[in-house]
């Protein structure tokens, strides 16, 4: 049994494990980098510390995020040492996945970022994702040193 | 020509023998006068010598026989003495009248004392015959002489009063044969002139008589379809006064009617002021509820003011959300140690989930109140503001009403004051219309009048010509034309007789008949000949 963080984007809800996660913060003033990728939206300051904000809505191609949204908050992952915030529509809940029930289905199709799929008592139907694919290092890299 | 009046012919005719009478009257007077004179001289003179002479000769021869007889009876001395005394009083008248030598007189007279107081003297003893008495003879001798003398005296004065008669005769006879002749001349050359402009007034007349007789006849006719057409208009008024009571009930009805509008119109304005100030009042409310709409739409600021505090509270589950969150990141984290401060966590997400979840539904229901109450008030606002509109349209178009029934009001008092004068209009009219009929009918009669007195014309003009006939023959004697029965009975068809210059007469026929003009060939009813 394992702990998942379950949030939304683009009307999925998406589950990832709550240990990838570093921390949840409201949505802050981005400092636009340019000449990036569009999925780039920027950096944050958080505590002194430069965060890259992704918009994996974009990446996924689910359209593009706004942050009007009062629900809107930044999903803060650590992947490689390098701290990556993630705009999600609205965080959901903290739920308790038996990982045998998750339906593996990076065979199914090339995806990169949703590895299974779980689907809850109510029915409904959770992708199981993987932080670790939501940008590449290099890119990470690039962009930190061009922050 | 010139216009005499026929007086001055009658004046000039009675004047000439006043004339003449006048200058006869003082021949005669002037003769009368001399021969008077003269024969007042032949008495005063030659005649009274010759009675005096003649007293004398009477009294002498008297006194003479008283003489001769003087011896037989002295008682006549008394009267011898009034003889003498006449003698006397004839020798003083002789004095008077005689007109030759006075001695002769005188000679007389003393002879006749001489012989006189001879008688006295020789009384006694004269008895002896006269004739040897030569103072008697001489006495005769003078007496006869005296007398020879007045009788040629008187034959002279005849013969001159005869002589002047004589004249005066002759003077007399001239001026009368004369006078005559002059009034024989005077009198046919008035009658001639008279005769000429009597026969000239005669051809007037005649021509006056023929016009009258047409005209007459024309005065017939016409009045005849005067009368005609007096019945067809007193018909006609009589029809025009039935149409005109007629009239005059629907005005009277027009009359009553306006009343009862006006009296409507009246109420009608009074309505229009109640609606108008009941209008006044629904303003007075419509604003009200204007202001109430007001009320709520501050209500909806007050809701909205709850959804901004509901706004908060949702804020303050977002973040005690994200701690709890963060809370189960840091008790993952610390694994075993943090079991019992993930169910902390896990309590406070489900507490904020719940709080969000109470908070969703408070700010839905406030949402949904917002809304529904800003529905009611746009709605309300919509409504108030389109009432108002239309109350204010009501109102303005109330008041156009009232204004419209004020105006009513004043045109149903002018149609109600028109109708009456158009009533009382009426009325006059009846009456006038009542006062014609009376001149019509009074016409119609005077037609019928008219019609008699020209058919009376008619008869005069006949007779009129019937009696220039009469005159034509006083004047000539006999007539000229017998033309008048022709003409008359024509006349009497309708026909118009002209009488032309040349005495001929046209007779102008009617009623299609050809004009026909006639010459007179003889005398007689059918004596004319057409030309």
């Amino acid at each position: 049994m394992r702990r998942y963080f379950v949030f939304c984007i683009g009307g999925k809800k998406f589950a990832i494990p709550m240990l990838e996660i570093e921390e949840v913060v409201l949505p802050q003033e981005i400092s636009i980098v340019p000449e990036q990728d569009k999925y780039l939206k920027g950096v944050i300051n958080l505590r002194g510390e430069i965060v890259t904000v992704v918009d994996i809505k974009i990446k996924l191609g689910l359209g593009d995020s706004e942050i009007v949204d009062k629900k809107t908050c930044f999903v803060v992952f650590k992947v490689d040492g390098h701290k990556v915030a993630v705009i999600v529509d609205e965080v959901e809940d903290v739920v308790q996945i038996q990982e045998t029930e998750i339906k593996d289905v990076r065979d199914l199709k090339k995806t990169k970022f949703v590895e299974g799929l779980y689907r809850t008592n109510n029915d409904q139907l959770l992708l199981i994702a993987n932080s670790r694919k939501l940008l590449e290092i290099d890119v990470i890299e690039k962009l930190k040193n061009a922050a | 020509m010139k216009k005499v009046k026929i007086s001055h012919y009658l004046s000039i005719l009675v004047t000439i023998p006043i004339f003449i009478l006048v200058g006869m009257l003082y021949l005669g007077q002037t003769s009368l006068t001399g021969v008077g004179s003269y024969m007042e001289k032949l008495y005063r003179n030659p005649y009274a010598t010759s009675s005096s002479i003649k007293d004398i000769r009477s009294g002498v021869f008297e006194l003479q026989c008283l003489n001769l007889e003087e011896n037989q009876s002295l008682k006549n001395s008394r009267k011898i003495e009034e003889i003498n005394k006449n003698v006397e009083k004839s020798i003083e008248i002789l004095k008077i009248s005689y007109l030759g030598d006075h001695e002769h007189i005188s000679a007389l007279e003393s002879k006749y004392k001489l012989w006189i107081n001879s008688l006295f003297e020789r009384r006694p003893s004269s008895v002896q015959p006269e004739r040897s008495n030569p103072l008697y003879n001489n006495l005769l001798e003078a007496v006869d002489s005296i007398n020879m003398y007045a009788d040629t005296k008187g034959k002279e004065f005849y013969s001159k009063a005869s002589l002047y008669t004589k004249r005066k005769i002759d003077v007399f006879l001239y001026t009368v044969i004369s006078s005559i002749i002059v009034l024989v001349l005077a009198s046919i050359f008035v009658s001639r002139r008279l005769n000429h402009i009597i026969s000239g007034i005669m051809l007037k007349l005649k021509k006056g008589g023929v016009v009258v007789l047409n005209e007459s006849n024309e005065i017939a006719k016409s009045s005849k379809a005067l009368s005609d057409e007096t019945n067809e208009a007193a018909s006609a008024l009589q029809e025009s006064a039935s149409s005109m009571e007629e009239l005059s009930a629907m005005v009277k009805n027009n009359v009553n009617q306006a009343h009862k509008s006006k009296n409507l119109s009246e109420e009608m304005e009074k309505s229009a002021k109640v609606v108008c100030d009941k209008t006044s009042e629904l303003i007075d409310s419509m604003g009200k509820i204007a202001e109430s709409n007001q009320d709520i739409a501050s209500l909806v600021l007050a809701i909205e003011e709850i959804a901004e505090k509901t706004k908060i509270i949702d804020d303050i589950v977002f973040q005690t959300k994200i701690l709890s969150f963060n809370a189960s990141v840091e008790a993952e984290r610390a694994g075993e140690f943090g079991r019992g401060f993930s169910v902390v966590a896990q309590e406070v997400s489900n507490l904020a989930k719940t709080s969000g979840r109470a908070s969703t539904e408070i700010s839905e229901i406030v949402k949904s109140s917002v809304k529904n109450a800003q529905v009611i008030y746009e709605n309300n606002k919509m409504r108030v503001e389109k009432g108002s509109s239309l109350v204010d349209d009501t109102a303005s178009f109330i008041k156009k009403i009232e204004e419209d029934s004020a105006n009513i009001r004043l045109n149903i008092e002018q149609i109600l004051s028109a109708s009456q004068d158009q009533a009382a209009g009426i009325s006059q009219m009846n009456e006038a219309i009542g006062q014609l009929d009376q001149s019509t009918q009074l016409n119609a009669s005077m037609a019928t009048q008219s019609s008699t007195a020209a058919l009376e014309l008619n008869q005069q003009a006949i007779n009129l010509q019937a009696m220039v006939g009469e005159l034509e023959i006083l004047v000539n004697g006999h007539r000229k034309s017998q033309d008048t029965d022709d003409q008359r009975s024509f006349a009497q068809e309708g026909g118009k007789v002209l009488i032309l210059q040349d005495g001929h007469s046209k007779l102008k026929g009617v009623n299609g008949t050809k004009d026909k003009e006639f010459r007179k060939v003889a005398n007689g009813a059918n004596s004319w000949e057409k030309i």
